[in-house]
């Protein structure tokens, strides 16, 4: 296949020669085509539209790109795997509630929890467990799974016992044998 | 995210990240692309490779982040070409850099809202496949589209 060094030079008719349209579609977004004059004539009518469609969004569609972008962020978050404050589990489920517009005791309702064990959690005074993470997912009506509810309070949970000297004391004193290789008493 | 293997239907994990400007040189005569890449180093290009190989370049995405339109562009995107047509060998690279271009127009609160330039005899298969609808002599995903490319090809939570 000859080499082309410029956009815009491997075309759709050069292409369409060894693929076929769907096969194009699946491998490829080509460079536009369209003369400086063009682009510029037809992207004022682009930004007309758009801007008309930024002006006329409706509240739905701000919640639910908020929400989105939310999940987004949670995703990114635990692939990193690195606990960041902002992101605990209680800081989250805050932002949530932000987005939606409820507020804590209105949630606790909806969710059908007491709005004092909502506080806590929401306060990182207390963990949360599954129950209110299937909870959430369907609150959400699963746009953010209780799977990455789950992952994105494990980050903390593994934060936690690492650093947690006291306890890690205290349950090594427990312990009255170690194994060691080599060891049969 | 996942590619599939066509040979067995085995999915594979991937990454998507930035390309950096030593690799845009790795990219000059490269026999894996029709797309000289090279020229495009000052532009934000984005490669797909596996975990389980991160040297091999399975795709590039090439975006443009235009604010006042709220808006991502998709410039120009290529599957490496031995995974194009019939006896291409991994499945679904294309739509998990369109679906990485969804997710950068999220995160920077631009709603998911995406757009790219389609020759005319594509429109109607970029709308079958993505979902994208035409505005002016563009096609763009958004909200709930973008959410859908999103579940199916980086949550890999389709229905």
């Amino acid at each position: 296949m000859k080499k082309n060094n410029q956009k815009g030079k491997l075309t759709y008719e050069e292409l369409s020669k060894t693929l076929t349209d769907e096969e194009i579609v699946d491998a490829y977004v080509l460079p536009s085509e369209l003369s400086e004059e063009e682009k510029k004539e037809r992207h004022a009518e682009f930004k007309k539209l758009r801007m008309e469609q930024l002006a006329n969004m409706t509240d739905e569609e701000m919640l639910l790109g908020e929400l989105m972008r939310m999940k987004v962020q949670l995703f990114d978050y635990v692939s990193d795997q690195v606990y960041a404050e902002k992101y605990s589990f209680g800081n989250q489920l805050k932002r949530y509630l932000k987005i939606t517009g409820r507020s804590q005791s209105k949630f606790a309702e909806e969710i059908n929890i007491h709005k004092t064990a909502l506080s806590r959690i929401i306060n990182d005074k207390e963990k949360p467990n599954t129950d209110i993470m299937y909870r959430l997912e369907k609150h959400s009506d699963k746009m953010i799974p209780a799977n990455l509810w789950y992952k994105v309070h494990s980050i903390k949970l593994e934060s936690e016992i690492k650093k947690n000297e006291i306890d890690r004391k205290l349950q090594y004193d427990k312990v009255k044998c170690t194994f060691r290789l080599g060891n049969t008493g | 995210m996942k590619l599939t293997r066509k040979s067995d239907g085995k999915s594979l994990d991937a990454k998507i990240q930035k390309l950096i400007a030593t690799e845009f040189e790795g990219l000059k005569g490269s026999p894996n692309f029709r797309f000289d890449w090279s020229l495009e180093r000052h532009s934000d290009v984005y490669k797909i490779v596996l975990l389980s190989d991160l040297d091999e370049i399975l795709g590039l995405i090439m975006l443009t982040d235009e604010p006042s339109l709220r808006r991502i562009h998709i410039e120009l995107l290529e599957s490496s070409i031995i995974n194009q047509g019939a006896d291409k060998k991994l499945d679904n690279i294309a739509g998990c850099l369109i679906a990485f271009a969804i997710s950068l127009s999220f995160k920077v609160g631009y709603l998911g809202y995406v757009s790219l330039e389609p020759k005319g005899h594509l429109i109607g298969l970029y709308r079958d496949k993505y979902g994208f609808e035409e505005v002016s002599y563009l096609m763009i995903s958004q909200v709930p589209n973008s959410q859908e490319i999103l579940n199916k090809y980086l949550y890999n939570e389709e229905e």
